[in-house]
């Protein structure tokens, strides 16, 4: 008996993707996933001043700003032939470092945990402590309200098998709220550098344009000692509480088994040496990374443009009504194979290529306490643990750069725009690699591509046919309750997509959900 | 007694079109000058709930976003997030963590404002684009007049009598 269960949209993510899966016999044994929006920024940008496409290109996405303004940078850095002074290449490592951690917290408290935290428990709670007894004072609100979005955007949610213990519950909902407060800090510690956020409007071509002195080094690192505490105390203890309620999620979840990292973090100003080192890893050997061997298809893409482009000459061309199309994601392929990016493609890379001796040991110290081989990172928990341990990296080495950074020296370096170039930034969002591409002519910007994480993650069908990465790994998870498939939703969501920067908006005259709508 | 702390925030997306008006208005509202010290324009793109959490102890807050309130393009409706909560059908916007679910989630950390009115201008064509079209843009010195009136009302002055019935839609109409 087979059926066709459809999750749309998902919940909890940033933007809008509808997943299509079909169960036989309890399993996943097929599944779409579609990315529903349109990706437009290539043709606003055309005809514009090339220094606009940082600030442009930030608000693909609420979530990492950062990211994109790092890519576009260094896509125009690479354009004008500027290179950054060292102050310039610390305040951007710093900014993104930011960006990561806070976007690491997010994912894991406030969108994925909840798929395994009963969040109901709040009710049952007898304690003292004040935000918990307002919670559920809040809670209980809702609850007798009866409203249509009571207790939202928590509730509805799928039925499912929810860590049972109260206890465990009231302290993960605790620690929510506390993630709440550190993202705050991680997002004022960014402005710090970053001039302000959410759309940092200080890092620029040739570096970064906030100086730098002892006040701003004195206030970032007052609140990443909170950040790095957190980290250590909280998070990644309490994504291994998960992993050990759920160990079956280490061998749910696969999928493709190939990674894809640019790497990111530059550790000198000619970026040769990162902290995160570009590679990839097929069929089970790591290899160097060239990106020349990146094409983007678009045979069951929603663009009539030509196929099996690279990225630098690729076309947006819209074609809603293409037959056999499914998605409005392109499908990004290396060396025509499906590879997968993220946390987990930046700290497997790094330590099957030996590129960062402290990732390496802690992948390897967590691979030992579950006595699990290296093959078991490629999994839903498995990502989840890449992405909390990869967060402590990145903050550790923050602590480090704040203090590589010297008081009145320069954080910028003069450009001049010239009048035709070419131009590449790749970067890695935390969500996976990131890469902007530039053509200039008569000093205005001709092309702008950029192809984002989500787009390799949540890619449909290529031209022959392979699945995208998370297609991939939906195959074969086991759903108890094709009413609610919450074990598939925990696989899509371990991929942390985010498709409001990989598309934007599709119907014009969208759904009306209600007499109002705040689009 | 003291001047209330009152912030106008600017949501939406301005990459596509009239979704970014909110940005747009609150971009005119500061270049019209002249607003007293005890106002911030903040414009929080589509990162909402960043912007709320940093609000605690703002007693107005004025948020301006793009509402499709089933309107002639421009309409300029104006309510409270519970008149939202109240009427949705289904659950909220379940695809991000939007305008709406941050409000919520506000509520839930006990940081929200004392007082939530929502300006929405109801879009006409939200496809990629930075400027928004010419019927909206037309609207948008309007917006900015009902933010300044706004501004100076007093608490409670806003919710009182501005919801009207009007083809089994609450719609308050500014």
């Amino acid at each position: 008996m087979k059926t066709t269960v459809v999750i749309d949209p998902i919940t909890r993510i940033e933007g809008h993707l509808r997943v299509d899966v079909e169960v036989e016999d309890g399993k996943v044994t097929d599944a779409r996933a579609a990315g529903e929006m349109f990706r437009g920024i290539e043709g606003i940008l055309r005809g514009r001043n090339p220094v606009d496409a940082q600030q442009i290109t930030q608000r693909i996405c609420g979530v990492c700003p950062a990211s994109h303004a790092q890519a576009a940078t260094l896509n125009l850095d690479n354009a004008f032939g500027v290179t950054p002074p060292e102050n310039g290449r610390l305040i951007r490592n710093l900014v993104l470092g930011a960006n990561y951690i806070q976007s690491h917290i997010l994912h894991f408290y406030h969108l994925a945990a909840l798929d395994y935290v009963d969040i109901t428990a709040i009710l049952k709670y007898t304690g003292n402590d004040p935000n918990l007894k307002r919670v559920k004072a809040w809670a209980q609100a809702e609850v007798d309200s009866g409203r249509a979005t009571a207790v939202a955007p928590f509730l509805p949610r799928y039925k499912g098998d929810y860590i049972a213990d109260t206890e465990l519950n009231i302290g993960a909902i605790a620690h929510y709220l506390e993630a709440l407060k550190m993202r705050r800090e991680a997002q004022e510690m960014l402005a710090i550098f970053g001039g302000k956020m959410p759309h940092a409007v200080a890092i620029l071509p040739g570096g970064a344009s906030e100086k730098v002195t002892v006040d701003k080094i004195v206030a970032f690192k007052s609140r990443l000692r909170e950040l790095r505490t957190f980290i250590d105390t909280v998070y990644i203890p309490d994504v291994l509480a998960v992993a050990d309620g759920y160990k079956q999620y280490f061998g749910i979840g696969v999928g493709c088994g190939n990674l894809l990292a640019y790497g990111v973090f530059e550790e000198d100003v000619s970026g040769s040496k990162k902290l995160f080192p570009a590679g990839t890893y097929i069929d089970g050997a790591a290899g160097p990374f060239s990106d020349a061997k990146i094409a983007e298809y678009v045979k069951k893409s929603r663009y009539s443009s030509a196929t099996g482009k690279h990225p630098s000459e690729g076309e947006t061309t819209p074609d809603e009504r293409k037959r056999g199309a499914y998605s409005w994601l392109k499908a990004p392929r290396y060396d025509k194979k499906v590879l997968e990016v993220g946390p987990l493609a930046r700290m497997a890379v790094a330590h099957l290529t030996g590129g960062n001796d402290k990732a390496s040991k802690l992948v390897t110290d967590t691979l030992k306490r579950y006595d699990a081989p290296v093959s078991a990172l490629f999994s839903v928990l498995g990502r989840h643990a890449a992405r909390a341990l990869e967060c402590k990296v990145v903050a550790d080495r923050c602590a480090e750069w704040v203090a590589e950074l010297k008081p009145g020296e320069p954080s910028h370096a003069k450009f001049e725009i010239p009048k035709e170039a070419t131009g590449m930034g790749l970067t890695e969002a935390p969500r996976g690699a990131l890469g902007h591409w530039i053509t200039i002519k008569n000093k205005k910007i001709d092309s702008y591509q950029c192809v984002v994480p989500t787009t390799w993650n949540a890619s449909p069908r290529d031209d022959r046919k392979q699945p995208g990465p998370m297609e991939q790994a939906l195959v074969g998870t086991p759903i108890a309750d094709p009413e609610n498939p919450i074990e598939a939703l925990r696989v899509v969501r371990s991929f942390d997509p985010c498709i409001a920067c990989a598309v934007h908006m599709v119907t014009p005259d969208g759904r009306t959900l209600n007499e109002f709508r705040a689009v | 007694m003291a001047q209330p702390r009152t912030v106008v925030m600017g949501a939406g997306n301005i990459l596509l079109k009239d979704e970014g008006v909110g940005i747009h208005v609150i971009r005119a509202l500061k270049k019209d000058g002249a607003l007293p010290p005890n106002v911030e324009v903040v414009d929080c793109g589509t990162a909402a709930l960043d912007a709320l959490q940093s609000l605690a102890d703002v007693d107005k807050l004025i948020v301006v976003d793009a509402v499709r309130g089933g309107d002639e393009p421009g309409a300029i409706y104006r309510f409270s997030p519970e008149d939202i909560f109240e009427k949705r059908s289904e659950s909220l916007s379940l695809h991000q963590l939007g305008l709406l679910e941050a409000l919520k989630m506000a509520g839930m950390l006990g940081t929200v404002p004392k007082e939530i009115v929502i300006v929405g201008i109801q879009p006409e064509d939200v496809s990629p684009g930075l400027e928004p079209s010419p019927e909206i843009k037309r609207r948008i010195p309007e917006a900015v007049e009902v933010i300044k009136r706004l501004i100076q009302t007093e608490q409670g002055e806003c919710k009182d009598g501005v919801l009207k019935r009007r083809k089994g839609r609450h719609v308050a109409r500014v």
